[in-house]
Order: C-alpha cells, then structure tokens, then sequence
C-alpha cells in the first residue's frame, strides 16, 4: 500500500460519471420495463375482452 | 549428543518446523478474529453462510508453516501450491471467476416480479448507490489528513462499492482493482450486510417522521406475467451491457440465471444454479476471501479505514435511498411510503424486511414487504452497474 498524490479533478469526473451512468441505466430500465408492462397488460385486456365478447355472442 | 546439543536440537525444531515456535502475535490475533467471525455465524446467525467460511479461511491462513496460501507459480514443483493459495489465485485473483457464478445463483434464485410490477423502484436502487461515490471521496480525501495512508484511485473504488452493500461485485471489483485489500473489503460488504438490522433503523427514523413511516400503501402489486418475467432478463442484459461493456461479468450472468428461473424449460439447471452450484462457490469463495487475510495484510492502520469507510459509504447509501424516497412521496399521486427506499441497498433481502419491520411498526396496516423487494432486487443490478462502471475506468479486458 503506497501512498498517491490525488488527481481530484478526476476523481469528482470519476463520481459525476458515476451518478449520471447509474439514474441513466436505471431510468432507461425503468421505461423499458413500463412500455413492456404496458404492451403485456393491453395484450392481455384484449384476450379478456374477446373471451367475453365471445361468450356474449354465443349467449 | 550432550544435554545441550539436544536441547538447541528441539528448539531448531520449535523455531523452524513447529507452528507454535512460528506463531506471533499478528497472526493470533487473526486467529481470534477467525473464531470470533466463526462464534457469530453459530451463535448470533450473523450471515452464518459466509462469515463462518470466511472465519475459517482465516484461521487456516493465519496458521503458520502450512503452506496453505501458497499460490501456484510458473515452475513450482508439483504439490507446492496450497489448496487455498490455488482458491485465490485462479477464483479470485487472475481468473475471478468465482464472484460471477455466485451471481448466476443469486440471478436464478431471485425474482424479479416487484421490480416489473412498480419499475420507479429502479430510481430508488440508482440512488441508494450514492454511498458508492461518497466513500471513494473519503477514501481519497484520506490522503489530505494522513499523507502516508492515503488511497488510490483504484482502491477507491473498491472501499466506495462496499456502499453497494453486494459481496459478490465487491468481490469482483476489488479482485481486479485492489486485490490487497480484497479480504477486508468482501468481509466489509457481508458484516455490514449481517449488520442492516442495526445500521439501517436509526438512520430511515432520523431521516423520516413517524407520520411518514406510516403512509399506507396497498399490499399487493399488479400480477406479472410469465413473458414478461421471460422478456426482462434479455432486455435489461442487453441494455445494461451495451452501454457498459465492462458489468457484464457481474450483470449478464446474474440475468443469464434469472432468465434460466424464468424460462420454465431448463428447470434442472436452474435448480442446480440455485442450490447445489451457488453452495459449492460460496464454499470455495468465502474460504479464499478467509485466506486472502493473512496478518501481515490486515494489520495495517489503513484497514480500519476501510472498514469505516465502507460503514460511511453503506449509511450514506441507505439515507440517499430514503431522501430520494421523500422525493418521490411528494411526487407520487398514490401515496408512497419514503422508507422503502432505504430498500435500494442491495442487501436482499434483509432491507425489504427492515422496511417491512419498520412500516408495520409504525401502522399495522401496512404491508410493506412486496414494495420493498422492488428496491431491493433494482439494487441488485444497481451496485453491479456501478462496479461495472469502475472496471471499465481502469481495465481493458
């Protein structure tokens, strides 16, 4: 273990890189995950109301 | 032979092949820390899993003559190399491939459904990491008081993931950027994560009023369906590792294991993954974290440091989680409980159930725990982007 002179202007680009890469990935997971969830439950709603669509035709 | 000749005989043996001639006082100290570490794990179930592996790695590579930590050399003679010193050298140290298939066995053994039924939980887990980047801060302002103990870059980084709260990228991390203070910061990670129950209260009460930490929220979340659980794996995998190239060690295998949990088609495999090979690693990962502690690298003035920088780093992660869950109370239409993002430490899943804890303590109406476990599993990946992140600072695969 030796000690290093710091390079602080790296290190704070270091930290603001940081920051910024993380809230990015996890907000771009977060729309992703919001769309397909979207698409997933419309799917869904529609199979449900063609199932019931289709049980009133045949009533 | 005289008296004497026999005499400087026995102590010629004591001093060179006997352990009890060659134990000093660094090493029984380490010795005592081991068993300490081992008396948690049975007595107090403090992460018993890893610290009692770890307590023994330790006390076997503090344990003098035994050549047990002898790492293979180009060479060597056949049977040189210890078992231990084998563990280190090609699990964790050249190879580290240990780390990632422990997080295979975590990917298969965690669902990600609270995740897909509230995605804002992802913004929480993005700001319980900021105890990553206040510590590697301290880490360095270090050398501003104390020139002759200050940290670099690297090692930085490896004392701030502590803050993440996950062995594993811990592990991984430090492996490649620090490798010296590889064993003090994974055993950080896990006594800090055994510790969530005390460290993380006094910090969601000092931060929140009681009125907060009462707000009710609807128990259950929206059902997830099977595609969709199929589908998250493959795009978050693909997401994460195309913008950071360098998380995919850590992130691709612990999605290749949850897309194994959710394909429904490789049950076997996944059951492997989630029981007998997450077993087997953690066996041969803790022992080597265990021996990657000899005394003459532990006992340092700096690994206090270490240690208290990973607390500061993982405190600061837990208040970071709760003030943006503030944030987001005042944001939501719903109402939203600002503990759980306490939650986005990635100690899964001990902080959803201190949330949960936390939230029926103050109204016992609410039922917390499935909300929490969105944070959760987000600071899972959360923690691994961030290690990721670093590697891509410094290596080039």
């Amino acid at each position: 273990m030796q000690p290093t002179p710091v390079d602080w202007g790296e290190a704070f680009r270091i930290v603001g890189g940081g920051v910024l890469v993380v809230f990015l990935i996890m907000s771009l997971l977060a729309v992703a995950t919001t769309l397909m969830g979207k698409i997933f439950m419309a799917r869904e709603a529609r199979k449900k109301a063609a199932a019931i669509a289709q049980g009133e035709a045949k009533s | 032979m005289s008296w004497i000749a026999y005499h400087e005989g026995v102590l010629k043996i004591l001093g060179v092949q006997v352990g009890f001639g060659n134990l000093d006082l660094p090493h029984i100290i380490m010795i005592l820390v081991g068993l300490g570490f081992i008396t948690l794990a049975i007595l107090k179930e403090w992460e018993p899993y890893e610290l009692l592996p770890i307590g023994a790695g330790m006390i076997l590579a503090n344990l003098p003559l035994t050549g047990l930590t002898s790492q293979p050399e180009p060479g060597m003679q056949p049977g040189m190399a210890g078992v231990l010193g084998i563990i280190l050298k090609y699990g964790l140290y050249t190879w580290t491939i240990l780390p990632q298939f422990i997080f295979f066995g975590i990917g298969a053994l965690t669902d990600f459904s609270p995740l897909i039924a509230n995605p804002r939980a992802f913004l929480l887990g993005a700001a319980a990491q900021m105890g990553i980047y206040t510590s590697f801060l301290g880490a360095l302002a270090v050398g501003l008081i104390w020139p002759d103990w200050g940290f670099s870059l690297k090692e930085a980084c490896s004392i701030g993931i502590i803050g993440g709260a996950d062995g594993p990228t811990t592990i991984y991390t430090t492996g490649l950027l620090a490798p010296d203070i590889m064993g003090i910061t994974a055993t950080a990670a896990y006594s800090y994560m055994a510790m969530v129950a005390i460290i993380q209260p006094p910090i969601i009460k000092l931060l929140t009023s009681k009125a907060e930490r009462s707000t009710y929220m609807k128990p259950t979340l929206r059902p997830v369906s099977r595609p969709e659980r199929i589908l998250f794996p493959i795009v978050a995998m693909l997401l994460i590792i195309l913008i950071i190239p360098k998380s995919a060690p850590l992130v691709g295998f612990l999605l290749l294991g949850n897309l194994f949990r959710e394909s429904g088609g490789v049950e076997r495999l996944s059951n492997t993954a989630q029981n007998e090979l997450i077993n087997i690693i953690t066996i041969l990962l803790m022992l080597g974290i265990g021996a990657s502690m000899p005394a003459d690298r532990v006992m340092d003035p700096r690994t206090l440091l270490v240690l208290f920088l990973g607390l500061a780093a993982f405190c600061v992660g837990t208040g970071a989680g709760v003030i943006f869950g503030k944030i987001m109370s005042k944001l939501s239409k719903e109402p939203f409980n600002p503990m759980l993002g306490a939650a986005g430490v990635s100690a899964v899943p001990m902080s959803a159930r201190i949330v949960h804890h936390m939230g029926q303590k103050a109204n016992k109406r609410n039922f917390l725990l499935m909300h929490a476990m969105g944070p959760n599993v987000a600071g899972v990946i959360g923690s691994a982007v961030a290690g990721g992140y670093f590697l891509g600072l410094f290596i080039n695969f």
